[in-house]
């Protein structure tokens, strides 16, 4: 089989509202996050304001996570849990749904499965 | 303008009696036989008035100026000795814009249609009058504007005669102020026009315009050869872009290219007028070429003060073309008066002079780097450093371009000629280098695999009462899957232990030789599973992005299990995925809380541990094999091997292991 090179991590920095109209930080991946991802992962977290307390990931435009990646954000998440915020995250495929479940990433990270919903339970 | 062309006087015999005398003294006399006739005496008068043109204007006071060869002049830009110095160095050192020359003569004999043939070198462009009539020009008049071109040579056909015979030529010529600036004796004429048949004038014409397109040949070429270094620069530098020497190389390559080939389109076609060249090749190429090799050789080099001479060399660039702009038109003579030329010069020369040792400077720093490197790139940058005064030299009169076959090549072209062999030859070198260096990778990788084959068993152990099966496919030479069975020395029981660290190649292989080297330390002291990962759990911790899922399983002689997770798929039993609570990978927090379960192994049962590699595998398409795929797979007897092979033809991307645990009978203690 031909190796394709896999699609480059993107992470925008989007501002949102919660359910009661605090706002919060979304980070939009897209691509595959993969052990490759470090700097855009972590360049984004550090764009994000430092009175940011909630933390959105929208995963709905990634297609591809390796155990690499994996690795990468459960680093993310502990840094946001040290960093005092909370996370939130929606746009999981099943599969990796099932991945964040076996990997213990469910104690870091509520999912859910839109935008809308996820920003109503802050 | 410098396109100096004194060959076509061999073609020129002079039988004619040709005399010149002072105006307005009778016409000379010519006899044309199958020759032609080189018109060397002319009056020549600064300034500009149509009345020049006419042929009854007396120009008695007018200076006589002799357009013949004259020994010692060597043409600095032809292997030729008849170059004839303009106006600038006869007598007009200062001498810019209008300047008129008149000639007087009279053909003898019956045929009466002449044409001339003006010197393909000239300073810079000009209108030929005969007997008053406009006959043509090289380069655009309009009332208010003069466009120049490099010199071409051009022929001319001249009207008949007047009453008496005669024919008065007239030449208007126009010098632009920056023309003294980088040509030697600048000004007019440097050969003498011809008069002569149209066939024998046509047959010159050609000639002359072949000899053009001979010498100047090197421009393509070089240019050519240039167009196709830069391409093979920026095709290095897409495979790497983390080597940005390439890009700047790609760029050096390619401003070449653009000088070299601007330079042949306008010497050989009016496309190009001598204004645009300037701003390609004097204003543009040499300031901005000089600065991609600069920062070629910075990169290459890599040198520290990377940055620190990037903005030297760029604002070395602005002031350059900030001073050479006022040089030029429309600026000298509007908004920097004439008289400043000399000093503005002096100025230009002293930034290219910081430049060349700036660019010497970073050759030293590449000797220190690299020695060998460093000493084959010097000679390549003094060569590129003494090409950024050629235009000085030219004008102090030293010879900068020499003639092999009649080619021009210019110190620039021998120049760049070297920087290519050199760039060449330190590319090779750095490439078999690399060769060397992936050739020493490859035996390291290659030794890692025989470890690894050591650390992962090629040969499972036999424990009574179960049968294992494991296939183990890494994605690569090394893997970052592993898997231990370790038989119990007296109870009966085994300890399995599988995992996958993340990552693949040699990093994840080293990583797996430190698990498997902790796991077998670990049994020594303790075959509980939940322990076992407890202390590899604390090996992992604080070595960076050293992480691992996984799964330690001990099956007791009785057939019940213990089984502690850390990330890692959970087990299926006969088919169904064993329920259990998720926990981080190994290596991500010290205080890991692990999961842990326990069941009953009933004889026939079967257990199938297998890495993420499986689920993950992907398809051209992107899909994924999945769980639900592992789970069809599952519904019947099936091996691990065939479990492994499904999955690897579905589309690998990552190591793939499985193994199976089927209780055959009731394992049995070995007695103490």
């Amino acid at each position: 089989m031909t190796t394709q090179p896999a699609p480059m991590t993107r992470v925008r920095v989007d501002q949102a509202k919660t359910g009661n109209l605090s706002s919060l930080t979304v980070l939009r991946f897209s691509g595959d996050i993969t052990g490759t991802s470090n700097d855009a992962v972590f360049g984004a977290y550090r764009q994000v304001p430092a009175d940011t307390r909630k933390l959105l990931l929208d995963f709905t435009k990634v297609e591809y996570i390796n155990s690499s990646g994996i690795a990468l954000l459960i680093e993310l998440l502990m840094a946001a849990q040290k960093d005092n915020r909370t996370a939130r995250s929606f746009g999981l495929s099943p599969h990796f749904q099932k991945v964040f479940m076996m990997v213990g990433l469910n104690q870091y990270i509520h999912h859910f499965p839109d935008e809308n919903s996820a920003c109503a339970a802050f | 303008m410098k396109k100096t062309f004194a060959l076509f006087l061999l073609f020129v015999v002079a039988s004619a009696g040709l005399r010149a005398e002072n105006a307005p003294a009778p016409a000379t006399q010519i006899t044309l036989g199958r020759s032609m006739v080189a018109l060397t005496e002319w009056k020549f008068q600064p300034g500009d008035n149509p009345d020049y043109a006419q042929p009854a204007y007396d120009d008695s006071a007018w200076k006589l100026m002799s357009i013949e060869p004259r020994a010692n002049y060597h043409d600095p830009y032809f292997s030729s000795d008849l170059y004839i110095p303009g106006w600038t160095a006869r007598g007009y050192p200062n001498l810019t814009g209008y300047a008129w020359y008149r000639t007087r003569f009279k053909v003898m004999g019956g045929n009466k249609n002449l044409w001339l043939e003006m010197p393909p070198d000239v300073d810079d462009v000009y209108q030929v009058y005969a007997n008053g009539q406009l006959v043509g020009s090289m380069g655009k008049f309009t009332a208010n504007h003069v466009t120049a071109f490099y010199s071409h040579p051009e022929e001319f056909h001249l009207p008949t005669a007047d009453t008496n015979g005669d024919v008065v030529l007239a030449l208007r010529f126009y010098m632009q102020p920056e023309s003294v600036l980088w040509n030697f004796g600048a000004g007019g004429m440097h050969a003498p026009p011809v008069i002569g048949l149209p066939d024998t004038v046509a047959l010159l014409q050609q000639r002359n315009q072949d000899v053009i397109l001979h010498t100047d040949l090197s421009y393509l070429l070089l240019g050519l050869l240039a167009l196709i270094a830069g391409i093979a620069a920026f095709w290095i530098y897409r495979m790497d872009r983390s080597e940005q020497a390439y890009f700047w190389l790609a760029l050096a390559f390619a401003m070449e290219a653009v000088v070299s080939i601007s330079n042949f389109i306008a010497s050989t076609t009016y496309w190009e007028s001598y204004a645009a060249n300037v701003l390609i090749n004097d204003l543009i190429g040499s300031a901005l070429g000089p600065l991609f090799w600069l920062l070629f050789w910075a990169y290459w080099f890599r040198l520290r003060a990377i940055r620190m001479v990037g903005r030297i060399g760029w604002t070395l660039v602005l002031l350059e073309v900030l001073t050479f702009s006022c040089l030029l038109q429309p600026v000298m003579g509007t908004l920097i008066p004439l008289g400043w030329t000399h000093d503005l010069w002096l100025l230009s020369t002293i930034w290219t002079f910081v430049f060349a040792v700036l660019l010497v400077a970073v050759t030293v720093g590449g000797i220190r780097q690299d020695r060998a490197e460093g000493w084959t790139a010097l000679p390549a940058v003094v060569l590129l450093g003494i090409t950024l005064f050629s235009t000085d030299l030219e004008v102090i009169g030293v010879p900068v371009s020499y003639f092999p076959f009649g080619i021009r090549l210019g110190i620039g072209d021998v120049s760049l000629f070297v920087l290519i062999l050199v760039v060449l030859g330190l590319v090779v070198r750095r490439f078999l280098r690399s060769q060397m260096r992936q050739q020493e990778m490859a035996q390291d990788v290659k030794h890692a695999w025989e470890v690894q084959q050591v650390l992962i068993p090629a040969e499972l152990p036999h424990v009574p009462g179960l049968t294992i099966e494991s296939e183990y496919r890494p994605a690569r030479e090394v893997g970052g899957d592993f898997f231990q069975i370790i038989p119990h020395a007296t109870d009966g029981s085994v300890l399995i232990v599988v995992g996958d660290v993340t990552g693949k190649g040699l990093q994840a292989g080293m990583l797996v030789a430190l698990i498997v080297g902790a796991i077998r330390e670990r049994v020594e002291t303790s075959f509980d599973p939940l322990a076992m990962l407890q202390s590899l759990n604390r090996r992992l911790m604080g070595r960076g992005h050293a992480h691992a899922t996984c799964l330690a399983l001990r099956i007791a002689a009785d057939g019940s299990a213990t089984l502690a997770n850390a990330g890692h798929l959970p087990p299926y039993l006969n088919g169904k995925e064993l329920p259990m609570e998720g926990a981080l990978p190994l290596g991500m927090v010290e205080s890991a809380q692990f999961s842990v379960m326990h069941f009953q192994l009933a004889p026939a049962d079967t257990l199938m541990l297998m890495s993420d590699g499986v689920a993950e595998a992907q398809d051209e398409q992107g899909h994924l094999f999945g769980f639900d795929r592992i789970n069809q797979l599952l519904q019947q007897p099936i091996s691990a091997a065939e479990v492994a092979a499904s999955a690897q033809n579905f589309g690998q991307e990552d190591d793939i292991s499985v193994l199976s645990v089927t209780r055959t009978a009731t394992m049995k203690a070995v007695p103490a």
